[in-house]
């Protein structure tokens, strides 16, 4: 038992194979984004180990095309 | 030599007139073609605001398109684009490696079609007619309106205000 909240045991993207990992989909990826604009860690977003990769690497290709924030003021 | 299919995503400044655009548009068609590369798809996603500013414009304008095409062709594509001053920034990423070409050719095809059926019920979309990409959304919109609530009373250590029970299942 965890304290606080309880969290989701499984990738999201694990559990629902219809949602895929897209660079240009800047709306989901906010979701693994901090307000600072850094990429979530898998221990907080609940990724896998590969989906958290694929998340990671398509946050960072969005970043080049400005979709999202290397840095964002809070 | 292995054909690929690649996706590529330019920035155009915002201000770039309609001409050079199609000038613009034209030459990746022919650097396309002098590689005997094949377009799947060319979208235009219009102008967008940027998440930070690009040459100190707060916008760009977005343009998307697939391609199946070889090495080659990537390498002086991408030296055309360095070169062209109204392209801002772009991405290349690779989709499919070694790829048959008609094959994807149909898989766009279809991929088109379905899009095509899908934006048929949405009709928000800014007077462009294709709507293509998968579950892309102009993100300008509504960036902010489903952020993650702040992060609320919980004092648990590495919380950083992301909460992954939002949605079901």
């Amino acid at each position: 038992m965890r304290r606080g909240r309880s969290r989701r045991k499984v990738c999201r993207f694990c559990a629902d194979k219809k949602t895929t990992i897209d660079y240009k989909d800047p709306k989901l990826l906010r979701y693994f984004i901090t307000e600072r604009g850094k990429i979530v860690p898998r221990r907080i977003s609940g990724n896998c180990a590969r989906h958290q990769r694929e998340m990671a690497l398509a946050i960072k290709r969005a970043r080049h095309i400005a979709l999202l924030p290397f840095v964002a003021a809070e | 030599m292995t054909i690929h299919e690649y996706e590529t995503t330019l920035i155009y400044h915002p201000e770039t007139p309609e001409p050079e655009l199609q000038r613009i548009t034209e030459r990746i068609d022919g650097v396309i073609g002098t590689f005997e590369g094949h377009k799947l798809f060319y979208d235009p996603w219009g102008v967008r605001k940027l998440a930070y500013p690009i040459q100190k414009q707060a916008r760009g304008n977005y343009f998307h398109m697939g391609f199946v095409a070889n090495a080659e062709c990537i390498a002086e594509l991408e030296r055309v684009l360095r070169i062209e001053a109204h392209v801002m920034r772009f991405l290349t990423v690779r989709l499919f490696e070694d790829v048959d070409l008609e094959e994807r050719q149909l898989a766009a095809a279809n991929r088109q079609a379905v899009m095509s059926a899908d934006s048929a019920d949405e009709e928000d979309d800014r007077g462009r007619d294709r709507d293509r990409d998968r579950d892309r959304d102009r993100g300008d919109r509504d960036r902010d309106r489903d952020r993650r609530p702040p992060r609320g009373a919980d004092s648990d250590s590495d919380e950083v205000g992301f909460s992954p029970d939002t949605d079901e299942s």
